[in-house]
Order: structure tokens, then sequence, then C-alpha cells
């Protein structure tokens, strides 16, 4: 009997109509995912063609995004620079979550003094700027996506524990629990199958935001210099090498910059939209 | 003095409360009991016209032959403090932890243009906590946190009082106070209200506590009047069930009323 | 009516006896962050990488030459020695040198400090009362349209990586309209207005993320605020709805936010950074860059340990803050509960 999953009534999470941020978010998120998937598959044009006669021209009918300064279509050039900044962010999300969500399970679990001084920890870590820490592994082991999943994860996975530790411990107090419990239920057990899926809607709200700020710092590591190297193209890059173009090409800053706030944006809307819909208690806080 | 009347709070189309007529005369102490939800806090918080988002009321509340409800808020903001004081439930919530209790009781002189210099005002404030009983030079100087729950209603009190209203609103002043406090904080309102011949509202859930000091006694359940009267009358020979029950509910607590 | 005359309990210290343990305690808690994060950045630096003296060597060079950096760079020794002669060559000033260009590392972080300092005060001197002013305006308006606006702007603006941001208004204000520049630094000492000038797009760049990030917190703090009963009671005195806020929310408002300052004295160092390289600031931040890029694993070292400190101290002054704004931290000191 105690094989289900017990979830809290629905009445109580509170669903209504999907908020206006989500549908936004995902339409935005979704675009830009899907067009950097689409990648694999097609670009307008070619990744390898570059014609030096026609460089850095604005948009037009043949380049939708126009050429960067190599003669190479814009648009195609964005769309496989997004390769590197969603896989980055990708995998930096997943380790983030997956020892996040343990760490914060396992700090519920325990006693509270060593869950406050977990908390403390978590907090600690937070505080650690990741883009620092990416540039010191840049120095030791040299740029390229390792050292930049390394830094990224590093960040995340305090930020993820931090933000579920607290309702993972309400949860823990619930009656259920204690029913559970004297059934004979192991301390794991009743994480893994009663709190877990019970935090399960902030899981995926912390994911939505870690990619919104994953793509961000992986941009700007790109940018700078420390991400990944020529010839793998990658949307940071990409504007670093717009920079001094600036006044006679202003298109290859803007256009594939902007698809990299619309990313960030998407991921971010996705986030706060998914926590007013699955979680309003919480949402009325109103803060990351 | 004041005159609720026809007096309907509403949250969008659900009625909270509604009261057809009630009065309070200049000087005169008046109880309203009721349990948690009974819509007494309401009724109160709408005579200043300071009721929570999305609650509306309808009616007149006439204070000196002028109906407050449909006043502008700037006439509002002159008669709140000056003409009307209230004391809040919670003493430790009402005070702002992060400023000291000086500027919070100046703060009310000020609005009011009733000193202007600060000697003035200074002298004032050691003349209200005087009369509220509280040690004034160190009390001024100090953070809410660090006076006792009483001390702290006792400036809740003074602040209310220091404009010199013609009617002091409590809404449950007591409850959130301990037992042993509760009695000299009643007493002390009683002190205040017949030296400076101040109307008293006093809002409670229990019935001993109301009739320890008010002349009248309003009863209050789900939002609608049940019995009001002079309050011998209304614990002598109560005319609702509901009246009654409340009254058996109640641990009775021996007051003589003090003239 | 006259009863005992009550005094409070205990007698209330003054400000400066609780203010001066709270310190010291900050200082403290600064003292073994900074510690632990020179045994981080060690760590990092000196044993993840591999061979030191060949990443900073190079690819190129010369086994003969490698050696020699090691040895005078000492990485020969064992590994806490070198450890502690690096943090005692810290504290009297020996940084060390460059091994590419050769500078004096102590001399040339001393250089950079005014430029990055310039930035992040700047900035934070801007951003903060911007912050309050707009989210205490989007607290009271929460409901209306216009907060609505004022909280859709926001979520646009922590959306905008800063060096895009950048670049943009670099574009706008340097390219089209010329009236700013777009790179390079003006030393105050040189010319106060030119510094100044040369200070505005990165600032700008810097505080719009700050401000967008800033003031959702202080919405959120104020609405928490706005239902608190002194709120009512200030109203309650005849103050308007808005006079209230003022005087008695932002104050109370500001102390969650205090909370969250470390996380943004991180991301505010992190974004000055990245403002410096774009707009070519000799800063730390475009130091840091450099030399990273170089693998000059002897001058990130240090530069990381001299960025540390300066987070921690921004962190410090956060606390202070905290405790200037809330009495009850203090108090808890004194009375001991």
């Amino acid at each position: 009997m105690d094989n289900e999953p017990q979830k809290l009534a629905r009445a109580e999470r509170g669903r209504g109509q999907i908020p206006l941020q989500v549908i936004l978010g995902g339409i935005f998120a979704g675009f830009v995912v899907g067009a950097v998937l689409l990648s694999f598959v097609w670009t307008p044009w070619g990744p390898e063609f570059f014609d030096v006669s026609n460089r850095l021209t604005g948009p037009s009918a043949s380049h939708w995004f126009g050429t960067d300064h190599l003669g190479r279509d814009l648009l195609t050039m964005t769309m496989l620079g997004g390769r590197a900044s969603l896989s980055i962010t990708l995998i930096s999300t997943a380790i983030g979550a997956i020892f996040g969500v343990l760490l914060a399970l396992g700090a519920a679990g325990a006693p509270p003094p060593i869950a406050a001084s977990l908390a403390r920890l978590a907090d600690i870590g937070i505080a650690l700027p990741s883009i620092l820490i990416a540039l010191a592994l840049a120095t030791a082991l040299g740029p390229g996506s390792g050292s930049m999943i390394i830094a990224i994860s590093v960040w995340f996975v305090p930020v993820t524990a931090r933000v579920l530790i607290g309702p993972a411990r309400q949860v823990l107090a619930l009656d259920f629990i204690e029913a559970s419990r004297s059934q004979g239920r192991g301390q794991f057990f009743i994480l893994l199958r009663h709190v877990m899926p019970n935090i399960a809607p902030l899981i995926i709200v912390q994911i939505s935001i870690m990619f919104g700020a994953g793509v961000l710092i992986e941009s700007s590591l790109s940018f700078l210099g420390v991400g990944v190297q020529p010839p793998i193209p990658s949307w940071g890059r990409t504007l670093s090498e717009a920079q001094p173009l600036l006044s006679v090409a202003p298109h290859y800053l803007l256009l594939p910059g902007a698809v990299i706030v619309v990313a960030i944006l998407g991921f971010n809307l996705l986030g706060d939209g998914l926590r007013v819909w699955l979680d309003p208690q919480q949402s009325r806080r109103g803060t990351d | 003095m004041l005159e609720l009347r026809n007096l309907r709070i509403k949250s969008g189309h659900k009625v909270l409360s509604d009261i057809p007529t009630l009065t309070v005369a200049p000087g005169e102490r008046l109880g309203i009991v009721g349990e948690s939800g009974s819509g007494k806090t309401l009724t109160v918080m709408s005579i200043i016209s300071l009721l929570p988002e999305g609650i509306s009321a309808t009616g007149e509340v006439l204070f000196h032959g002028d109906n407050l409800l449909g006043m502008t808020e700037r006439r509002l903001q002159d008669i709140r403090g000056k003409r009307v004081g209230v004391v809040f439930q919670d003493p430790s919530r009402a005070l702002n932890p992060t400023m000291k209790i000086g500027r919070q009781l100046a703060e009310v002189l000020r609005l009011h243009g009733e000193s202007t210099s600060r000697d003035d005002i200074r002298n004032k404030m050691l003349k209200l906590l005087k009369q509220v009983s509280l040690d004034a030079p160190a009390v001024i100087n100090s953070y809410p946190h660090e006076l006792s729950g009483g001390q702290q209603q006792r400036v809740v009190i003074a602040i209310a009082m220091a404009c010199g209203p013609d009617l002091l609103i409590a809404d449950e002043p007591t409850t959130a106070l301990d037992v042993t406090v509760q009695k000299s904080i009643l007493e002390l309102l009683l002190c205040l209200c017949s030296e400076n011949n101040m109307g008293l509202i006093f809002v409670s859930h229990n019935l001993g506590v109301v009739q320890s000091i008010c002349d009248r006694i309003a009863v209050m359940y789900q939002g609608a009047l049940v019995e009001v009267g002079p309050a011998k009358v209304i614990l002598g020979s109560p005319q609702e069930q509901y009246t009654r029950d409340l009254i058996a509910a109640s641990p009775s607590i021996p007051q003589a009323k003090e003239g | 009516m006259g009863a005992v005359a009550f005094g409070p309990t205990p007698p209330p210290s003054p400000i400066g006896e609780s203010m001066f343990r709270y310190l010291l305690k900050s200082l403290a808690l600064l003292g073994v962050s900074a510690v632990l994060g020179s045994l981080v950045i060690f760590m990092l630096l000196r044993t993840v990488g591999g061979d030191v003296a060949n990443i900073i060597a190079g690819t190129k060079a010369s086994p003969e030459t490698v050696n020699a950096l090691r040895e005078s760079l000492g990485l020969n020794r064992p590994l806490w020695e070198q450890y502690f002669g690096w943090l005692g060559g810290f504290i009297t000033g020996d940084f060390g040198t460059s091994y590419a260009a050769g500078y004096a590392i102590g001399s040339e972080i001393a250089r950079r400090v005014e430029p990055t300092l310039a930035l992040t005060m700047g900035t934070l001197v801007v951003s903060i009362p911007i912050a309050l002013a707009i989210g205490t305006y989007a607290a009271l308006n929460h409901r209306r349209v216009r907060g609505l606006v004022v909280d859709a702007t926001a979520q646009v603006g922590i959306g905008l990586p800063p060096f895009f941001l950048a670049l943009v208004l670099v574009l706008l204000f340097s390219l089209q309209l010329g009236w700013l520049p777009a790179t390079g630094y003006v030393y105050f000492a040189d010319d106060p207005i030119g510094h100044f000038r040369s200070l505005a797009l990165p600032i700008t760049a810097l505080s719009i993320g700050v401000v967008a990030n800033l003031s959702r917190f202080v919405r959120s703090a104020m609405i928490e605020q706005l239902g608190e009963d002194y709120i009512r009671m200030a109203r309650a005195k005849g103050r308007t709805l808005r006079g209230a806020a003022v005087v008695h929310g932002v104050r109370n408002a500001a102390i969650p936010l205090v909370s969250v300052s470390a996380v943004q004295v991180a991301t505010l160092v992190t974004g000055a950074v990245i403002v410096e390289n774009v707009f070519v600031l000799p800063g730390l931040g475009r130091l840091l860059l450099t030399s990273v890029l170089g693998r000059e694993v002897i001058v990130v070292q240090s530069l990381m340990l001299v960025i540390l400190l300066f987070i921690l101290v921004l962190n410090l002054f956060a606390d202070v803050i905290y405790g200037i704004l809330d009495p009850r931290i203090r108090g808890r000191e004194v009375s001991g509960g």
C-alpha cells in the first residue's frame, strides 16, 4: 500500500491556468533550442562554406542574418554555435541537478545540526563566482569546455541544494511521512519515494533557471576567449568577433546577440512561470 | 459621536459583515465581542477605512456628523491619529522593529503638527510616556525588542493617544499579552479614557475582559450584530441564545467597574 | 492612575558597544574565509593542471628552460612550503614577477586597483538607490499594470548578458551618437571629467544588470513589508501608504536584501571583470584575463586572492550595513537571546 508515492492533493498545489510567462518562456526557449537542434540535420548554408568577397554584408534574402568576417552565413554560424552553449549548459545542469538534489535530500533527512551546517556550506557555495572559478581552471587546464563544465557545475550544485533543502524538510514533516515510517520504511526509501516526487516541480523550476544561468555564464566565458576554441563555433566567441566590427557591421553583434538574449530570457521566464504555476505558495516571495 | 449606519463590508460579492446600526456616545466605552471570523475587526477598521486590499465597505460611518466612508484619503489622514487613535493587537508587530521608540512616537506628533520644535516634542513625549506609566527617557532611546510586551503595548497606547483623540479603537489589545500583564493594560485604558473623556471601542473575543471595562456591549456573530445593550443588561438578562452561550463559555472575571 | 514607573529591561546598550562586537565577529569571519579561499585557489592552480612550470613556459619551451623556471619559482619544494612561501610573500607585498612580460606582479596589481574600484563602487552608488526606488514603486503598484510593466522590464534586464549589453551601449552611445568613449580609461588624477566620461558606459552596463536583479528583491521584500502591522499602524497615525512604505518599509525591506548580498557581490565582481575587458579598462579584470589566456599561473594565483579579498571586504560592508539597519542582530550579541 505504501508502494505508491503519496502526492499532495491537487487542490493544495493550486494549479490553475497556464501563466503567460510559461507560454512566452516556452516559445522563446523552444524556438532557440529547436533551431539549434535543427542544425544537426540542416542549416541554411553548409558549415564549411565561406565567401570572403561577400563578408560582413547585412541581412538579405539569401543570408537572413547576413555574413560574418569570413563571408560565412551568420545564421548558420549562430545555429552551430548554439550547440556548444546548449550542450555545455545541459551537462552542467544535469550534474548540478543530480548532485544538488542528492545533497538536498541528504541534508533534509539529516539531524538539524548537520542540516544547518550543510545549508551554511551551500550558502558559501552560492557566493562563489563561477566565472572566476572557470578562469582559474582555464589557467591550470587550458581553455575549453571541460573547465567550463566543472566551474558551472560546481556552482549549480549548492544553488540547487539550497533551494530544495527547505521544501524537502517541509515535506518530511508532514503526517504521511510519519505513517510511512511507522510501517517500517527506512529513511532512504522515504526520501526517494515520498519526498522527491513532491519536490519534483521545484526541481523542474530550478532546472529551467539553471539553463538560463548556464547559457549566460557560458556565453560570457566564450566571449572572453576561455570557452570552446576555434574552429568549434560558439555564441560568445561570435560576439567577440563582432566587437571590433561594430561600426561597419552592427548586425554581426545584434542578431546573434538577440538569439542569446531570447534563449536566456526564455529559460528564465519559463522557470519563473513554472514556479508560479506549480507552487503558488512559494511564488509569493517572487525571488530567485 | 460615532454612528455606523448600514455598514456592509464585502470582499468581491461575498458579504463579510452587515451592521444596520451601532452608536458610540462621547466618552462612552463600547465593547464588541465575537469569535474569530465574526467580522468585528473588519467593522472597526472600516471606521477609519483601513481595510485590506480587495475588501470594501458601503454605508455610513458618521463621526461628529461627517461620513468617514466617503471621504477623500487626504481628509481621512487628518482624522487618523488625530481624532481617532488605534491600538493594535500585537505590539511587537505594530511597532517598527528597526526604529527607536522615540522616533515612532514623535512621528504621530509631527504628522499632525502638534508640536514643531524638538524640545516641544520631547516634552510632549515625556508627558505621554508618563501617562502610560513608562520610564520616559530610557524608553525613548530604546528599540521595540528591548521592551517587554506590556511595555510595548503601553507605547502603542501612548502613540494612539498622543494627539488627544475623541475616540480610541482597541483591537484585541490584550490578547497577545501575558495574563498577568493584561489586567494592568486594562486598568490603564480605563483610566485614560475616563480621565480624558475619550470614547473607546474595545474589540475582543473574551467576554470577561470586555465586561470589565465597557459600559455597553455589542455581540457579533458571523458578520451580523446579534445583540447590543448596556453591559449589565447583556450579561444579566441576555436576549439571544448566542449571547447566552458566549456568557456560559467565558471564565468569569470578577471586576468591579470603576466609576 | 499613576502606577509604578516602568523601565525597560535590560537597559539599552549604547550602539557603539554592540556594533563593535558585531564588527569583530564579521572581521574574524573574513579572516577565516580569506585563508580558506587562499587554500582553494592555491590547490586549484598548483595541483589540478599538472606541472606548473610546463604550463607557464608553454609547449614550445625547451626542457632546460622549464627546469630553470621550476628552480627559480621554487616548484621543487614540498607543496605546503610553497603555499606558505606564497602567503608570506603576499603579506609582505612580494608577489613575484610575470614570466612572459617580466613585470613585477605586485606593483602591477597596485596600479590596476583604481579602475576596478572606481567601476564597482560607482556601480553600487548608482544601482542601490535606483533599485530601491524601482522596487518600492513596483511593490506599491504590484497589482496594477504599471507594476507589471516594471517587473517585466526587470525580467528582461536580468536576461541580458553584461557583455552584450555593454556592446549595444557602445554601438548606440559611442558609435552612433558619439557622446562617450568606446574604450579606454582616464585616471581621476589626470582629468576628472574625462575620468567620469570613460566610466559612464561601463557603469551603465554593469548597473542595468544589478538594478534589474536588486529591484526584484526589493519588490518582493517590500510587498511583504506592506502586509506588516507597523505599516498599518503608520497609516493609522495618518500617513499615506506611500509615506508609510518609504519611512518604515524601505529600511525593513532592505534587510532581506542584504542577506542576498553575497551573491550580488559575486555577480558584481564577475560582471566587472567582463565589462573591464569589453571597454579595455586597465583594471584587475583585464589583467586577469590576459594572464589566464597567457597561462600565467603565478600572476593568476595572487590576482585571484586579491579579487577574493575584494569580494570579502565588500561582503563585510554588507554585513556592517545589515548590523546598522537591524538593531535586533546587534542586540542578540549583547543580551544573549
